[in-house]
């Protein structure tokens, strides 16, 4: 057969998920300040910088949360079945 | 501004902190933390993420750099705005006390107001160029800092997620699967279908969706002292055929939950030992219909089983029960031909031993309908008769929803050809 090996280290996988966690929760927050600098297109062009960075942090933060969740469910199906 | 900056800047730094994390994560993936096709999905999208969170900390860094450079533009113009103010203050000052001297007047006053007009007219002047130039300059800052907003305001796409890589089918499967012969030889593949060998290939250990049973498990071996098999394809169609000398195999399996894409319990125990077993499938193309044939032999041994499923799902459901328990000798074949989405089989075995069985499967899946029944008994000679149908619903609408079609379509067909001759 030529199915690729599968192995994992369920505690390495624990320490990933738990490393990914934390990235996530020590995300900077996304509210942005307004700052006016008393010119139209300049202002503009920070809020919109500001709002899509915001958005776009948002669902990475997501992501991350998620990519940690499924590391420690593969830990745990590994350890299920040993290793 | 040095605010706003200070907090891009800051948000830099922070962004910086999870780009390392995820550097170490990374790492500790590479290092073997995780192997197979499921720790590239992994590695892809920590990679994908690394990447997001570089893109993000290199924008706040560049929008903070410029708004730190908008600050001294911005300050300047402010002071040059005051000088401008206090020069024209003092320039209508000046005016008002050349107006204001008393008549008649000393020609050295008159002099000496005019001069400081003059001079007030001068400082005004040398003001107005300095705001101008200082305004061009908070302008030009401003642009930049526009355009650099504007610049790290492009996102990357965001990465995928590895999926979910869980406890499941496939995942007990390739483990057992390591084991399954004695005496340390290569399975190659023997006791998975097909499409699961595609799919383990495609996939690894992990499914394109997930299979997440509440309870599963699996666990079987499977080896003979000798065996072999060939594939051939001549006029008489495609064949297959395999033989094993000393087989024996045993597999147990449950769940309940999630099975397949379906809801439900189901259960299987089999175990077999046969001095002797072949079996041949024969493929061939008849005009529209397909016709297998499947020819089996056991020699010598024995076998149980017993199954059972109820499960049911978005697409389909499924109710299987059945037992078997045998020993001796059996041969049998069986016919399936396909003809525009129905398929009827039909089988027999001819036995000779001591054993019963009894099986009934009825399911409904992806649109085909399919309907098993067997039952067999020996007692020294012996039978056992099987049948059954598969009935493709979306094979035979696809037909019927043409004709409708047409007949839908013709009164338009005709407009249109009676407009070309007409």
């Amino acid at each position: 057969m030529t199915t690729q090996r599968i192995a994992a280290q369920p505690a390495a996988l624990t320490t990933i998920g738990t490393h990914l966690s934390g990235a996530a929760a020590g995300l900077p927050a996304t509210r942005y300040g307004r700052p006016a600098t008393g010119d139209g297109a300049a202002d503009a062009a920070l809020n919109e910088f500001a709002a899509r960075w915001s958005d776009h942090l948002d669902r990475l933060e997501e992501i991350i949360r998620l990519t940690a969740r499924q590391a420690d469910l593969t830990a745990l199906a590994f350890r299920i079945v040993g290793g | 501004m040095m605010s706003a900056s200070e907090e891009n800047g800051n948000r830099a730094r922070g962004l910086h902190g999870t780009v390392t994390t995820l550097g170490t994560a990374t790492a500790g993936l590479t290092a073997g933390a995780l192997v197979g096709p499921c720790a590239s999905r992994f590695l892809t999208t920590l990679d994908g993420l690394r990447a997001a969170f570089v893109t993000a900390r290199t924008a706040h860094e560049e929008v903070a750099d410029a708004l730190r450079r908008t600050v001294a533009p911005i300050e300047e113009e402010q002071q040059a705005r005051a000088r401008l103010d206090r020069a024209e203050r003092r320039l209508a000052e000046a005016r008002r006390r050349l107006a204001a001297l008393p008549e008649p007047v000393e020609p050295a006053a008159r002099v000496r107001a005019e001069h400081e007009v003059e001079e007030a007219e001068r400082d005004v002047r040398r003001a107005r160029r300095h705001h101008d130039e200082a305004a061009r300059e908070r302008a030009r800052a401003l642009r930049a800092l526009a355009a650099t907003c504007q610049g790290a305001a492009v996102l990357g796409a965001l990465p995928v997620p590895p999926g979910q890589v869980l406890l499941g089918p496939r995942l007990q499967d390739t483990l057992t699967s390591k084991d399954m012969r004695s005496r340390g030889l290569a399975t190659a593949g023997r006791g998975l279908t097909p499409q699961e060998l595609r799919r383990l290939q495609r996939n690894g250990l992990s499914p394109g969706s997930p299979l997440v049973s509440f309870l599963y498990g699996k666990y079987g071996k499977d080896g003979s002292l000798l065996d072999g098999g060939t594939r051939m394809r001549g006029t008489l169609g495609e064949l297959d055929a395999r033989f094993a000398v000393g087989r024996r195999a045993f597999e147990l399996s449950g769940g309940a939950g999630r099975i397949g894409t379906r809801y439900g319990l189901a259960g299987e125990a089999k175990a077999e030992a046969y001095a002797l077993s072949g079996d041949a499938r024969l493929k061939r193309k008849l005009g529209p219909a397909e016709v297998t044939g499947n020819l089996s032999a056991r020699a010598a041994g024995a076998e149980a089983s017993a199954n059972g499923e109820f499960s049911a799902g978005r697409d389909g459901a499924r109710a299987a029960l059945g037992g078997e328990a045998f020993t001796g000798f059996k041969g049998g074949a069986d016919v399936a031909v396909d003809v525009g989405g129905v398929k009827p089989s039909a089988g027999g075995e001819i036995q000779f031993g001591a054993g019963a069985s009894a099986k009934a499967d009825a399911s409904f899946h992806d649109g085909t309908f399919k309907l098993q029944a067997a039952a067999g008994l020996a007692f020294g000679p012996g039978a056992k008769l099987k049948g059954g149908v598969e009935i493709d619903v979306g094979k035979i609408a696809t037909p019927a929803v043409d004709a409708m079609k047409s007949i839908r379509d013709a009164p338009g067909d005709l407009v249109k050809l009676t407009k070309m001759f007409g």
